[in-house]
């Protein structure tokens, strides 16, 4: 159990700046989601703090220890890969048990740890079978056993869900947060799935291009987005965004011409406002006030809500509606957008400006 | 990885010196070979096969090509290289093209007893040749083509039909089956779809199984000394005579340059192949 | 798509060339042990005569022997350096391609060459005991080629010398299809890196092992040309194998039913080795297609 210190991290491979300079902060116990879309480095990151690659600049401190020079074997921090990376020529109990053996535990205290692990884990059943002989859901559990065994004091989750079953997903989903909750170890997960990254993290890392958009809460992330790419990254459907123009009395005009609200003070430009799903209010017909008019060209009912999806003529936006669908494509509608859910954008730089 | 410290940068220090020492030896008979082909033979006599020519001649190449005794005449190698690509060539054609049809017929169609056949094909990869040189000697005379650089390539044909067929087969058991669906809908019947479709496509494969047949055929010796006689000696045998059965004087230089003769084109094939040399050394070990 | 009239033509030349040539072959040569067959082949049954008289010739023995030495050695011998050399070039070795292509180039020349080539290295008056003895190595010995009893060990020599960049290949396919996660994952459980070798690596390489196995004990009852160029078989008779019994034995000394019996003995030893692997093969075969 310790708090992580990433100061100053940076990965080239050759010319290729792959992440850029980063610092984070993470409290002892904290559960840290990097997320973000292919490429963005967020694995990288994770095979730099467990010492599967150099970085090409920064220090990484574990519990006030500096490891930045130290084999992955020495760090004391355990991590769960995608394919869970179990040993196939041994049993369930061997794989568990690989960890404790390498750092010369003996052969009883193994035993104790490996019979504590499983039962946490509902395996006790499988600790004589091979990997091969295991289902997805089991292998994973294996792997999360295997990390648990050494108690370590930082746990890695790369992206250890994508290769199961959407069902599974949840189900196993729910497992890793209550086990957080029960061990307290420092986490950090990697996922691209940001419904993933919004239930389990304490805070969030977004992450694009090598660099850390937004680093946050989820809650924080979710209704302050830092700039334009996480407020369309987070969040499903995803938030409606019009590009707007200022006019002479500080209004923000849609590209249609209607007033959508007031320019925020103290900028210029051009503004990106984003409207999320939910925060829109539907009314049939052209007369209400909404400033935004169009026609509905799909109905997306998922039974406790419905997704409305309304053809304006300048855009296609989504709205969100709790119960069963009160519209049908072709009619006519008109719907508002509260400055309070209002999130603009500076159109040149992305950032958020109110 | 943590930094590179001394003794890591020690032992790859040692670590390379390893392989290259094991370079040298694995290099150090085909050095001897060529270093003492251009030798005069009273410096070999002189006790120095592993040093550098003092003084190179180019002679023993001479006498190994056209000049030493091998067979009833004073020929030297050359009119046995010639049998040996008289006989490979068509040998590996033609075990390469059926071997090619082979493979087609057994993943693409519904054969009955295809495994059995295909079993039966690998394992004759297998076998040694002793238990069949006799019916084989016997067949070839029947046939009014023993000692003839015809039967040695019916030989060649034969027993190389089970690896063609093998490197085939696999091959063409990982092509897309969409693709041969498509075809076939498009109306492509048995020999359209083999010409039109498989073999455009078998590029690499067709590469490994004639380098592979052609090494195979090439460096053979026991066919060629059961099968051939003095005038379709392939060049494995002819080398043999010459360097087995000199009497009096032991020519070593014209040994080597002998030697060296005959290693030249799978050397020369090994060299330009590369990648496709080792997926034919593969292709019939581990599978997938 | 059941097989057209067509693909069955296609097919049955090679049906019946492999049937002829092979296990047809195979069956007269089998009849042949049977019979009194000397120079010619003799159709007239007599039992298991030549299988007894061959049992009896010290020739035999001594070839079966010579076979089981050199098989064990050369099996050992390539197995042992060619997976060492594996481990090394799974090393991230710059110029990887340039050295394994140094190891594995022997096997594109004929054993007839590389016979010649370390026939004379071997021996001693010309070859390796006189150059190191003249550059300053008095007590140098390296007579073995001409020793009855140790001639058999050149043999080994040369052939591992020929065939351990093949297994070297195998072995490094086999290195290199272990999971990257896995060893990353041993990385981080402590394990150093000849622990992760020794417990992770190795295990996986089953496959691989066995393909090298096989390979190598079929290569060693059909070894003939690599004798034959460097020893000839001598001296005298001390490197015979059977495959040199056989060949002497029907084409020279006119004893054409016990060369069969050698031979169909050598092929019962083949098949115990070939046929589970096939046959596994098939199996593996079946399952995945």
């Amino acid at each position: 159990m310790a708090d992580l210190v990433l100061q100053g991290i940076h990965k080239s491979f050759g010319s290729t700046r792959v992440l850029h300079e980063m610092d984070i902060s993470l409290p002892d116990g904290e559960f840290l989601v990097l997320v973000g879309p292919s490429g963005c480095g967020k694995s990288t990151l994770m095979n730099l703090v467990a010492g599967l690659e150099e970085p090409s600049g920064g220090r990484i401190v574990l519990g006030g220890q500096d490891i930045t020079d130290l084999e992955p074997a020495d760090r004391n921090i355990s991590m769960v890969f995608q394919s869970y990376a179990l040993y196939p020529n041994m049993s369930v109990a061997a794989n568990i048990a690989f960890p404790l053996e390498m750092r010369g535990v003996p052969k009883a205290d193994r035993a104790k740890t490996v019979n504590e692990v499983a039962a946490l884990l509902q395996i006790e059943h499988l600790l004589d079978r091979r990997p091969r002989q295991l289902s997805g859901g089991q292998r994973q559990r294996v792997a999360i056993g295997r990390a648990l065994a050494r108690h370590p004091k930082l746990f890695l989750f790369d992206e250890p869900l994508s290769n199961l079953d959407a069902k599974l997903r949840v189900d196993m989903r729910a497992e890793i947060k209550r086990l957080h909750m029960r061990t307290g170890v420092t986490t950090i997960y990697v996922t691209h799935d940001q419904v993933e990254a919004m239930t389990l993290g304490t805070r969030i890392a977004v992450l694009k291009d090598g660099l850390i958009q937004q680093l946050a809460t989820p809650l924080e992330l979710y209704s302050r987005p830092a700039n334009l790419f996480v407020a369309g990254f987070i969040g499903s459907p995803a938030i409606n965004t019009f590009p707007c123009t200022r006019d002479a009395g500080g209004a923000l005009r849609l590209p249609d011409g209607m007033a959508i609200g007031a320019a925020p003070a103290g900028s210029a430009g051009p503004v990106v406002v984003g409207v999320r799903p939910e925060d829109l209010l539907l009314q049939p017909g052209h007369d209400a006030a909404g400033p935004l008019r169009g026609k509905v060209s799909l109905v997306e009912p998922t039974g406790a809500e419905t997704h409305v999806l309304v053809d304006l003529g300048y855009a296609e936006i989504t709205v969100r509606m709790a119960g069963l669908p009160r519209f049908a494509p072709g009619d006519a509608v008109s719907v508002e957008a509260p400055q309070a859910a209002l999130h603009l954008f500076d159109a040149a730089s992305s950032k958020r400006l109110n | 990885m943590a930094k590179r410290s001394a003794a890591q940068r020690l032992s790859r220090a040692l670590l390379y010196a390893i392989l290259a020492c094991f370079a040298v030896l694995f290099l150090l008979p085909i050095y001897v070979m060529i270093v003492n082909s251009i030798k005069p033979l009273d410096e070999i006599r002189g006790g120095d096969l592993m040093g550098l020519p003092r003084v190179a001649t180019l002679e023993p190449w001479a006498q190994a090509w056209s000049l030493a005794q091998i067979g009833v005449q004073a020929t030297g190698l050359k009119p046995y290289f010639l049998n040996s690509f008289l006989i490979v060539v068509p040998a590996v054609v033609i075990s390469v093209m059926i071997g090619a049809l082979n493979g087609y017929v057994l993943t693409q169609f519904k054969v009955r007893g295809a495994g059995l056949i295909f079993a039966a094909l690998l394992f004759s990869v297998f076998i040694p040749f002793q238990t069949v040189l006799i019916p084989m000697a016997r067949t070839l005379g029947w046939l009014g083509l023993a000692g003839t650089v015809k039967g040695l390539i019916l030989v060649h044909v034969v027993y190389g039909i089970g690896f063609t067929t093998l490197f085939f087969r696999n091959f063409y058991a990982a092509f897309p089956p969409e693709l041969v669906r498509s075809a076939r809908m498009d109306g492509a019947g048995f020999f359209r779809l083999f010409w039109r479709l498989m073999l455009p496509n078998s590029g690499p494969i067709i590469v490994v199984a004639v380098i592979w047949q052609f090494t195979n055929a090439w460096n053979d010796f026991l066919f060629g000394a059961s099968f051939s006689d003095y005038s379709s000696f392939p060049l494995t045998v002819a080398l043999n005579n010459l360097v087995n059965s000199s009497t009096g004087v032991k020519e070593y230089n014209v040994h080597f340059a002998g030697a060296f003769i005959a290693a030249i084109p799978t050397l020369v094939v090994y060299i330009v192949s590369g990648k496709y040399f080792v997926r034919g050394l593969m292709a019939g070990s581990v599978k997938g | 798509m059941k097989a057209p009239l067509v693909a069955k033509v296609a097919l049955s030349p090679s049906v019946l060339l492999i049937g002829a040539c092979v296990y047809g072959y195979i069956a007269f040569t089998f009849y042949l042990s049977f019979t009194g067959s000397t120079m010619m082949p003799v159709m007239s049954l007599t039992g298991t005569a030549a299988y007894s008289r061959l049992m009896s010739l010290g020739n035999w023995h001594l070839s079966v022997v010579n076979l089981g030495v050199f098989a064990a050695l050369y099996m050992l011998g390539c197995a042992a350096l060619g997976l060492f050399l594996a481990v090394l070039l799974d090393q991230r070795i710059r110029a990887e391609s340039a050295f394994r292509s140094i190891y594995l180039y022997p096997m594109a020349l004929s054993f007839i060459v590389t016979g010649t080539a370390w026939k004379w290295i071997m021996d001693p008056s010309i070859g390796l005991e006189r150059s190191l003895r003249a550059i300053g190595w008095e007590s140098f010995a390296f007579g073995w080629v001409k020793d009855s009893d140790l001639v058999i060990y050149c043999v080994v020599l040369a052939a591992v010398w020929q065939t351990s960049g093949f297994v070297m290949a195998i072995f490094l396919a086999g290195l290199r299809g272990v999971d990257n996660e896995v060893i990353n994952a041993a990385r981080l459980d402590g394990a150093k890196p000849w622990r992760i070798y020794q417990r992770v690596v190795f295990p996986q390489l089953g496959a691989s092992l066995i393909s090298a196995f096989v390979i190598l004990a079929h290569m060693a009852i059909k070894s003939y040309d690599l004798v034959i160029a460097l020893t000839g078989g001598g001296p005298g008779r001390a490197s015979w194998l059977p495959s040199l019994f056989m060949y002497q034995y029907t084409f020279t000394r006119n004893e054409m039913a016990v060369g069969a019996a050698s031979a169909m003995l050598m092929l019962a030893a083949s098949a115990i080795v070939v046929i589970p692997y096939i046959r596994r093969e098939m199996r593996q075969d079946r399952a995945h297609g």
